[in-house]
């Protein structure tokens, strides 16, 4: 029945062929806002929302659900091909994407994270129109206990990103992330944390300049730090993963990619593991694409059954399981949006905005008000996904020329991006400073060998494990046992992170044996023909 | 950067770590008495009696918790470096010479330096300044981009004219763009 | 970077002498005569950024020209984006939209500027009821006024909120020892959002104080009951299919009517040292933005009521709610400094 309406709306809109234009004309513009370094999904949605103000109703959802769907897709092409992520749902997909990037397989992946960003987004949609009550009364029953949970289960993941050095270096940088994410209002207690007296430190480090200044700025010294500056970015060397190897198989895989959807069939349950995971976390009030792909990252890095190709810039289910969950996480993310009135994620949160402007009240009664919004929305997206498909070829080849521009032109331009993207998101000056001295940091960080990607993912949940870990114990008065009794959510919780603590701390000692592990991934991936491409 | 030097650079980021988070520890059992930062002598002993009754509200529990955990990372982090040989002996001049003229060390001082100039100098200076020329929406950020660009662009470039020239109408032109499309087109305020 | 230096100083130079040679000569027209930006301190989607968007919009209609909203969010009490109005020019080309809980601004951080510093333009708000979860009302009893105050085991119950804001002192003014006395358990949350939906949910919170406008579609699908306006009078929630009494907190804690009435409400505000001709300008642009029937109607969704104040009038009306907030909070502990060093009168 539920499927019936969708397919009705589905046509309803593309009777109108304005309509298909403005989704058309949007999803282009949503791909490019979020590949643009600095520029994100949220600020897009934001922007079009102030300027579609005047616009007829049915003309501003199309344009923002077009923006949305193209912007978290937009994100992974920028990580791809210059490792500084669009987006930060994007963060994820670049720990692998650019080591495809480096192999000059660009195009190839790009392609390959479109099938991801369309399938992912086709699950989210049918998850909205098909069980959006039923998700949204189970989404109630997460309490502080569970978000704190969830938030550990997040944090744990700093052992487990690929790092080219020792494993400690990640949950460092998560701590530190963490850290940073202390500072600023609390808002249990209502009590300034950590800003000594200076009132833009009190607004707290914003997660999109401190993203920026971490990916960007390093990239743009790496690139201009190197000799020959004025050659083209692609074919720069040098690099830590580049082998000769590599390179050889560079020009085997080069000579014919296989089509992209070939790929992801062959990454079918890794597909349908992430798309749950990103309807599920984005359909979490709150949590976003971001932990979505994150989380998806992990899970199909525990379950490969490769895990020797992780890191080498052939490992599809790498960039293929953030992907499908960060779009997998629009449609989750709508859902609490619309049954609840309360966002899914912070580019749902600005649709809220919109909603509103518009005299669109979403809520519990939304259903019973205006049965079918749900369904237009839901058709909106799928439209917006055709229109991915679509502009995803156009702008493949395009985009991924952007590595012939040579690092004097393309570097100083990312700068000057990065310092824009970020002043305009909250037209704070301190943003700025937070770029500028983010950026040097994560340059130094990054020569220690340190990823920014644990930093980010600790940044991302900071706040959420503080403020629910508290908020569970003030609601239990203290007393801890709670967290395995609360429910049979967080007892499964409790068991999971249980398993992966175990799994990651006993078998071996922290320091050395780490090492030898890496040395055995290292050694597997140079050997002679140990590795061979993988299709 | 080598295997051995990357020992030596973690051993004296572990130092820093390990002072960093006790620093953060203190600050934190500070946060923990007196929550709103107001004058040692303004709180009241009532208030940090409750404090201890209700410690699980404090906002400095986490961040305790969580700089107790970087100091043992940090510790742990010390003692990899110390066991594959890494000491202190590399803080000698030469050395240390050696560094400050390497061409890598060198960029990343003049791209930073180079972007708070932009960021801090041009942008602010050129808002003043230009304020009132209302060619485009956003002209004193076009001027201050066009600067940095080319500075840029010069800086890390090939010392020919023909490079000179390109850089030249790249700088314009593209911040010609940046600054229609997000000042005009999309009405963002520029820095 | 000798080279590099140089290049950057002969085009500072240059750039600039040609610019200013052009700066000479403009001179000023009428206000508004380019386009105006508002800052809302607060994220999107709440009550400020909703009313701040509509009044904007509309107003920009009158005043010809456009209004760009934008979001600076963080700090206590939107501080940021307030303190980000101040220190811009004063000549009425950034606005701040506010609500009424950037008033704790002066107690709760190092910025000194209290209402007295400010001009308010008050759009409107809506009433503050405290609501119980509809699950937890039939299974303790509790779905009344009456039955809540008779009830023994207070402090088993648990409210939701914001700590610092408005519902905050309303909810802290009737479980606090000082006022209402009610032991019930606060729970803090990021945004009123949030708070409601735990109260929905159920699990972590059964009470609620929050305005009638966001908990209203809760209420007509039965999730939660509204049991007591947060202000001396009663109050009748319409919605389209039934009409519910709700009773005065005063019936039953007739204690903190000093304190009220203490309510919402949202509009925007501009430094009080701005341009007489600027503001007279702002002023007639609002009162044409607030009799717009869209407006009207955009209110009546919102359940709210509509002030239309500006000058003196509303100027009395945030005077009054400062001073309320602050001494509350500051009796609370909530502060770090005291609304007394701030100039900021007792209730």
């Amino acid at each position: 029945m539920e499927l019936l309406y969708l397919i009705e709306e589905f046509f309803k809109i593309v009777m109108d062929p304005m309509v298909v234009l403005v989704i058309f004309g949007a999803t282009a513009l949503g791909t490019i806002i979020g590949a643009l370094p600095g520029l994100t999904a949220t600020m897009g949605i934001a922007l079009l929302t102030g300027l579609t103000y005047k616009v007829p109703v049915n003309y501003t959802f199309a344009i923002l659900m077009g923006i949305y769907v193209g912007g978290i897709y937009g994100g992974s092409i920028s990580a791809i091909l210059l490792n500084i992520p669009g987006t930060a749902s994007a963060a994820a997909t670049a720990i692998e994407g650019n080591l495809f990037a480096k192999r000059g397989k660009a195009a190839l992946a790009i392609k390959v994270t479109r099938s991801a960003s369309i399938i992912g987004t086709l699950v989210g949609v049918l998850a909205l129109a098909l069980i959006a009550p039923q998700l949204s009364r189970i989404a109630l029953q997460f309490s502080a206990v569970e978000y704190f949970l969830l938030a550990v289960f997040g944090v744990l993941m700093c052992g487990s990103i690929v790092t080219s050095d020792l494993t400690i270096k990640g949950w460092i940088g998560g701590l530190l992330g963490l850290c940073v994410a202390f500072i600023g209002y609390d808002v249990i207690s209502g009590a300034p944390r950590f800003d000594f007296g200076n009132i833009n430190l009190s607004g707290g480090i914003s997660l999109i300049p401190a993203m920026i200044g971490f990916y960007a700025i390093p990239e743009v010294i790496k690139a201009l730090a190197r000799d020959g500056a004025d050659a083209p970015a692609m074919d720069m060397e040098g690099s830590v993963t580049e082998s000769p190897e590599a390179l050889a198989s560079k020009s085997v895989a080069g000579g014919k990619d296989p089509g992209s959807f070939a790929i992801a069939l062959k990454n079918i349950p890794v597909i349908i593991r992430s798309a749950l995971i990103g309807v599920g976390i984005g359909a979490l009030p709150g949590v976003g694409e971001d932990v979505a792909a994150w989380i998806a990252y992990d899970n199909a890095r525990k379950t490969s059954k490769r895990k020797d190709e992780w890191g080498t810039g052939e490992c599809y289910e790498a960039i293929i399981a953030p992907e499908v969950a960060n779009n997998a996480a629009i449609g989750g993310a709508t859902i609490p949006l619309l049954t609840l009135a309360v966002p899914g994620s912070p580019p749902a949160a600005v649709l809220l905005g919109a909603f509103m402007i518009h005299n669109i009240r979403p809520g519990p009664m939304i259903m019973v008000d205006s049965p079918r919004f749900i369904f237009y929305i839901a058709a909106l997206i799928l439209v917006a996904v055709v229109a991915l498909w679509v502009v995803g070829i156009l702008l493949a080849r395009p985009m991924s020329s952007i590595l012939k521009i040579p690092s004097v032109f393309l570097m100083p331009i990312i700068a000057v991006l990065s310092i824009v993207g970020a002043y305009a998101l909250n037209l704070k000056r301190f943003d700025i400073f937070v770029v500028v001295l983010f950026g040097a940091i994560g340059y130094i960080l990054d020569k220690m060998k340190y990823s920014a990607a644990p930093i980010v993912l600790g940044i991302i949940l900071g706040t959420m494990i503080d403020e629910n870990f508290r908020r569970a114990l003030i609601v239990n008065k203290g007393d801890p046992s709670f967290f395995v009794t609360n429910s049979w959510i967080s007892l499964v919780f409790v068991v999971i992170i249980a398993y992966v603590i175990i799994k990651q701390m006993v078998p071996r000692q922290l320091g050395s044996r780490v090492n030898l592990k890496n040395l055995r991934g290292f050694l597997a991936a140079r050997r002679p023909g140990g590795t061979p491409p993988r299709p | 950067m080598e295997k051995s030097t990357l020992r030596r650079a973690d051993l004296l980021f572990s130092i820093a770590l390990i002072l960093g988070s006790l620093w953060f520890m203190i600050q934190s059992i500070k946060l923990f008495l007196n929550p709103f930062g107001r004058k040692w002598e303004a709180v009241p002993a009532e208030a940090v009696k409750e404090t201890l009754t209700f410690w699980y509200k404090s906002p400095a529990l986490m961040p305790f918790f969580v700089s107790l955990l970087v100091l043992l990372c940090s510790v742990m982090l010390f003692h990899v470096a110390m066991k594959s040989g890494a000491r202190l002996d590399f803080i000698k001049k030469d050395k240390i010479a050696a560094f400050l003229k390497n061409r890598e060390f060198q960029s990343f001082v003049v791209i930073t330096l180079l972007l708070c100039v932009y960021a801090f100098v041009l942008i602010p200076v050129c808002g003043k300044l230009l304020v009132r020329i209302r060619i485009i929406r956003g002209f004193p950020f076009f001027v201050a981009t066009f600067i940095y660009l080319l500075s840029m662009m010069l800086a890390f470039g090939h010392r020919k004219l023909g490079h000179a020239v390109r850089s030249l109408l790249v700088s314009f032109l593209v911040s010609g763009i940046v600054t229609y499309a997000f000042g005009t087109l999309a009405k963002i305020p520029l820095p | 970077m000798n080279r590099m230096m140089k290049c950057t100083m002969m085009l500072v130079i240059a750039v600039l002498a040609v610019s200013a040679v052009f700066a000479e000569g403009q001179a000023e027209v009428a206000y508004p005569e380019r386009d105006i930006t508002c800052i809302i301190p607060f994220g999107q989607g709440g009550g400020t950024d909703v009313w701040a968007r509509k009044v904007m919009g509309s107003m920009a209609k009158d005043l010809k020209v456009s209004i760009t909203t934008t979001n600076v969010t963080g700090g206590s009490a939107g501080s940021i984006g307030i303190s980000q109005v101040w220190n811009s020019p004063h000549d009425g080309y950034v606005l701040a939209a506010t609500s009424e809980t950037p008033l704790t601004i002066p107690v709760t951080t190092p910025i000194t500027q209290t209402s007295k510093d400010w001009d308010y333009f008050i759009a409107g708000g809506s009433p503050g009821l405290l609501c119980v979860n509809s699950v937890t009302a039939a299974k303790l009893g509790i779905d009344t006024l009456d039955k809540l105050a008779a009830y023994g085991n207070k402090a088993s119950l648990k409210i939701a909120g914001t700590t610092g804001g408005l519902w905050f002192a309303l909810a802290s003014l009737v479980s606090e020892k000082n006022y209402g006395n009610w032991p019930l358990t606060w729970v803090s949350y990021a945004g009123s959002g949030p708070a409601i939906l735990a109260t929905v949910g159920g699990i972590d919170a059964d009470l609620v104080v929050a305005s009638a406008g966001e908990v209203k579609d809760y209420v007509r699908a039965g999730q939660l009951i509204p049991i007591a306006h947060m202000s001396p009078d009663g109050y009748t929630f319409k919605t389209d299919a039934k009409s519910i009494d709700v009773p005065a907190i005063t019936k039953v804690i007739p204690g903190i009517a000093k304190y009220l009435p203490l309510q919402q409400w949202l509009g925007f505000k501009v430094p009080s040292d701005t341009p007489a001709d600027v503001k007279a300008r702002l002023t007639s642009a609002f009162k044409v933005a607030m009799a717009d029937p869209d407006m009207v109607k955009f209110a009546s969704d919102q359940i709210a009521v509509i002030y239309n104040k500006s000058g003196v009038e509303a100027k009395t009306m945030a005077q009054k709610s400062e001073s309320n907030l602050c001494w509350i909070l500051f009796d609370l502990g909530k502060t770090t400094y005291s609304p007394a060093e701030r100039g900021i009168a007792k209730p």
